[in-house]
């Protein structure tokens, strides 16, 4: 008769199970000094790439001991899936990027180093790139910053007979004056702006001002509003704040009722702001400055006169950073060698090609008070003049934390506000009716869970 | 040629016509795209063919990925795959199809158990299982599975195919002394040949695109087959639209070319099929 | 009336090499999805998070599921909106287009190669090519909607709309399998059987309900079950193009398995997720073939 299969289940049942209880950790001890293997994990384009094998590389040469092999994930999503089946088999690298929404909860099971004592030697790193625990360690900082600047296209200003976006914190526009610009650049097919008779709302040729529906804008002009997501000791929630909800219905009002925006979507204008610039389709995008890469190869290859210029603000200036952090795993058998790394890695002087190609800020305060160091970085034709004010000035001065950083129940709230206020983006619903009625339910117990 | 049948004859081109130009309006669009400037691209009105027609934008996307390294990658994963799927599918179909055995019943609910399965439940204990035996990073865990029955779809769609040839011809066989491996092979196979030829196309279309598999296996990216290769092409192009469609274009050149040939047994095949009385 | 004797051989003869035959995939089932399943079935009893040790659950995960999660109901609605829909459409389509095809006409190599080509475009590559084709304000298909005189559509961007606009995309990518199925299938139909019917007066409608439909209905079973469930399965659509979105239109299950075991590393919960769908499917596949039986004619069935 058939032989029950059962031996086999019996097999892979131990397999399975005994491969979820995880090794124990390791890495103790000082930096050998022997050979010594580590696994770097990143992701990002192609030029991020070179850059980073081009640091790896010089690492290795100072350090003819140690043998990098760095693991290309392609994108932070590929990352996620990667990492999760990693760590379910044990083999997980020794330091690298982490998916910024997942730094906490990971940290706070125990997976990362604990670096609060690492950073307090060496030049300051800026207080909005660390990631921090609520028992105050510091698990990761970010390996680079950026912060949101306005991007637009001088030819279309030019062509509109209207004055360029101030690129200086004291010349900010305030957000009436921001939808004001907008308005004019926007036209439909015949020709007509929002304000004209006639105009034809939903055939419209170039929008004046594109703000993207995902959190880091709506959390920056909560903030320049007075409001926010969550209060800096992360004990309140300030989401149904009245100014909270006042700076999300005016931004989903730049779609429905001023038509200066395109259609909000889930994955609007999916080829970014440097086409969408090129194109004209847009004179204005929010974006972050991590587009200065893309936009400046376009303006080289293509000819797109750009320039920068800083938030608007509703009630106070206002920016926020984000920024991939590199975490060391606590499985590392390495943990010396991975902290030697880290230093190198973090080193803004260590990654210039990146800061120097536009792709990424320093993460030290320093690089933004220093003029020797600033001209290091933005001394270069990829970087226009303007440069100085509209970032470096104001990512220093007006840049403000985001609660990926401190709040570890924060991506399991955003799960739901962020499909809740498509709601709102759409023109369908309120942001007071939303908030107040859709999300404030279901989040509290969330936050308050923690 | 009545007037009657003129009409229905016209009608029916026209349908299709219709229906081909829509298929094809998409695939239109990507070429198009892959051959224009950034700037053509996303002008609007949109355009329907590059103002400077760009056959760089392929030179380009050939040169910033080992495309022929990855096509070797695919190839190396693909072929075996096949292979294995045509034997192993056919001849456990052919157990089901045309033998009574204890159990079969329930084996047969698992195969379909197995299709309705979603991957993503059995993905921990299957790369678990993979590295526990060191195959991780190789391209073990992408074929040997095709050896075991290529697939819980292939059983079941070939099983059904089985089931529509008549038992005479079994039983005529047998009269004259076939045994059973020779009724499998000589008879019963040519038969379903077309499904046969459909089985190998579809294993090598969704070998060729699977990008899934080798995301979680594959880590060196000296392994990276083309579909992984583009999905990482994307990430680093996302903005340069032309030549990420150049690429898609570039991956899929050998699969039309493959659905052409294959095309012309699935004709042969056809005529072999009709049953003569 | 003396029949030829036929060797059918002793029933056990014809298990074993019956075994034999199926053995691979018999094998294959044990070890690449009974084993692993048993796994994961183990895994959502407990509260795995992949990082830590697991705790034992007992029927935790799965009361959560209908008490307190959050996505589970709307998932289970969007994706059973989008398999109904789209197993009707793909059917439909495929169905008239391989009998379009099959009839004798010029070309019908090229047409066919035409229809299946979307089958052949990396699924990936074909997203990032949708996405700008949907996108409402400069895409294609707005600009064709506007020409042919109609209003524009949000398309993804809709909660109402984003489910049809995914499966005009699957039906257009994912039929050429279906359509190349069928074609096999009615190529298989006996030519004298069809010419009986016309000696008979009968025309086209005839030939079909009498002739192809029952001689086709084994594959036309198939076709439907493996349309019903790859439907459930999509995944990918939501993971590149709309997120789940607009407010959750497009959370479809394997999606949101998928996010909470490897986004929210909740494996336990994703555990679970799984074996309900497991069972939601199963029970669907059950009632499916009793069903079968009443249209479902098999000539050459081992009985």
């Amino acid at each position: 008769m058939v032989q029950r299969p059962i031996p086999v289940l019996a097999c892979a049942l131990v397999v399975s199970l005994a491969a979820v209880l995880p090794v124990g950790a390791s890495g103790q001890g000082e930096s050998s000094g022997g050979p010594v293997s580590l696994q770097y994990a990143f992701w990002g384009d192609q030029n991020e790439i070179n850059a980073t094998n081009a640091y790896l590389n010089s690492y290795m040469a100072k350090n003819p001991n140690v043998k990098i092999e760095a693991l290309n994930f392609g994108s932070n999503t590929q990352f996620n899936t990667k990492v999760t089946t990693l760590a379910a088999s044990n083999s997980l690298p020794d330091l690298g990027y982490f998916y910024e929404p997942n730094v906490l909860t990971w940290g706070m099971n125990g997976q990362f180093v604990d670096l609060t004592d690492f950073y307090r030697n060496g030049p300051p790193k800026l207080d909005a790139l660390k990631f921090v625990t609520p028992d105050g360690k510091i698990v990761g900082v970010s390996v680079a910053n950026e912060i949101q600047v306005i991007w637009y296209n001088k030819k279309t200003f030019d062509q509109a007979g209207l004055p360029y976006p101030p690129a200086e914190a004291g010349k900010a526009w305030n957000w009436d004056q921001f939808v004001g610009v907008a308005k004019k650049l926007t036209k439909d097919a015949g020709g007509k702006g929002p304000d004209d008779a006639g105009f034809d709302a939903s055939n419209i040729r170039s929008f004046g001002a594109w703000v993207q529906n995902w959190w880091m804008p709506w959390i920056t002009l909560a903030i320049s509003n007075g409001g926010g997501f969550v209060s800096d000791d992360g004990k309140t929630l300030l989401l149904d704040r009245p100014e909270t909800i006042e700076a999300i219905q005016k931004i989903a009002d730049l779609v429905n009722v001023d038509h200066v925006g395109p259609a909000p979507g889930t994955q609007q204008m999916p080829t970014g702001a440097a086409t969408a610039l090129l194109s004209q389709q847009v004179a204005m995008a929010m974006d972050g400055t991590w587009d200065l890469l893309t936009i400046g190869l376009t303006k080289e290859q293509q000819g797109l006169d750009f320039g920068i210029g800083v938030l608007p603000y509703m009630k106070k200036l206002a920016d926020a950073s984000v920024g991939t952090p590199i975490v060391v795993y606590k499985s590392s058998k390495h943990i010396p060698d991975a902290l030697k790394l880290l230093q190198y890695v973090m080193s803004p002087e260590n990654s210039l090609p990146l800061l120097q190609n536009g792709l990424w800020l320093p993460n030290e305060k320093r690089w933004y008070t220093d003029s020797a160091l600033i001209q290091q970085w933005i001394g270069n034709p990829r970087h226009p003049p303007e440069y100085r004010t509209a970032v470096v000035d104001f990512a220093l001065n007006y840049s403000h934390r985001l609660p990926e950083y401190y709040v570890p129940t924060y991506s399991k709230m955003d799960d739901i506000v962020e499909p809740a206020l498509q709601q709102v983006w759409l023109g369908q619903k309120t942001a007071e009716d939303v908030i107040k009625n859709e999300i404030m339910p279901k989040i509290t117990p969330i936050f308050q869970g923690m | 040629m009545s007037a009657a049948r003129a009409a229905r004859t016209t009608l029916l081109y026209l349908v299709l016509v219709v229906g081909a130009a829509a298929c094809l309006l998409p695939v239109f669009w990507q070429v198009r795209s892959s051959l224009m400037t950034l700037v053509d691209v996303f002008k609007f009105p949109p355009l329907l063919w590059a103002t400077h027609t760009r056959w760089d934008n392929y030179v380009q996307a050939m040169s910033s990925s080992p495309f022929l390294l990855y096509f070797r990658n695919t190839l190396i994963v693909v072929v075996p795959t096949v292979l294995a799927t045509l034997v192993t599918s056919s001849m456990s179909a052919y157990g089901f199809a045309r033998f009574r055995f204890p159990g079969r019943g329930f084996w047969f609910s698992m195969v379909l158990g197995a299709i309705i399965l979603p991957p993503a439940v059995v993905l921990i204990p299957q790369f678990i299982l993979w590295s526990r035996l060191h195959l991780v990073n190789t391209f073990y865990p992408l074929i040997i599975p095709f050896w075991f029955g290529g697939g819980a779809f292939n059983v079941f769609l070939l099983r059904q195919f089985f089931m529509t040839i008549p038992r005479d011809f079994d039983d005529a066989a047998r009269i004259d002394g076939a045994r059973y491996f020779r009724i499998y092979w000589q008879i019963l196979v040519p038969f379903i040949q077309p499904a046969l030829i459909a089985v190998g196309l579809f294993q090598f279309f969704f070998q060729w695109n699977d990008f899934f598999g080798p995301l979680i296996y594959l880590d060196s990216p000296s392994l990276y087959t083309l579909a992984l290769g583009l999905s990482h092409f994307i990430g680093s192009y996302s903005t340069q639209w032309n030549i990420l469609m150049a690429a898609a274009v570039i991956v899929v050149i050998p699969p039309i070319i493959v659905f052409f040939v294959g095309q012309r047994y699935f004709v042969e095949g056809v005529t072999l099929t009709g049953i003569k009385m | 009336m003396d029949r030829p004797v036929l060797h059918r051989p002793a029933r056990g003869r014809e298990a074993l090499i019956g075994y034999l035959f199926a053995s691979p995939v018999i094998l294959g089932l044990v070890i690449w999805v009974m084993a692993p399943m048993v796994g994961s079935l183990l895994i959502s009893f407990t509260d795995w998070n992949v990082l830590t040790a697991p705790h034992w659950l007992g029927i935790r995960n799965y009361v959560n599921l209908f008490t307190s999660d959050l996505f589970f109901g709307k998932s289970l609605v969007v994706t059973v909106y989008y398999v109904v829909l789209n197993t009707a459409a793909t059917f439909l389509y495929s169905l008239v287009v391989a009998l379009l095809l099959n009839q004798k006409v010029k070309g019908q190599g090229v047409f066919r190669s035409i229809f299946y080509l979307p089958a052949i475009v990396p699924i990936v590559a074909s997203s990032a090519l949708w996405l700008w084709l949907f996108n409402p304000d400069f895409g294609l298909y707005n600009q064709i909607l506007l020409g042919l005189g109609l209003k524009k559509s949000l398309w993804l961007a809709g909660p109402s709309t984003v489910i049809p606009s995914l499966v005009i995309m699957s039906v257009w990518g994912g039929a050429g399998n279906t359509i190349v199925i069928f074609l096999a299938a009615l190529q298989g139909v006996p030519r004298p059987l069809l010419e009986a019917v016309e000696i008979d007066g009968g025309n086209w409608w005839h030939k079909f309900w009498a002739v192809t439909w029952p001689m086709i209905s084994p594959v036309t079973f198939f076709n439907l079950v493996v349309s019903l469930i790859n439907s459930f399965q999509i995944f990918v659509q939501s993971y590149i193009m709309t997120s789940g979105g607009p407010n959750n239109g497009s959370l479809f299950y394997v999606y949101l398995m998928y996010r909470e075991g490897f986004e929210r590393n909740a494996m336990g919960h994703a555990a679970a997720l799984s074996w309900i769908l497991f069972l939601m499917v199963s029970a669907l596949g059950l009632v499916l073939f009793r069903w079968s039986r009443e249209w479902v004619h098999y000539e050459g069935a081992a009985g």
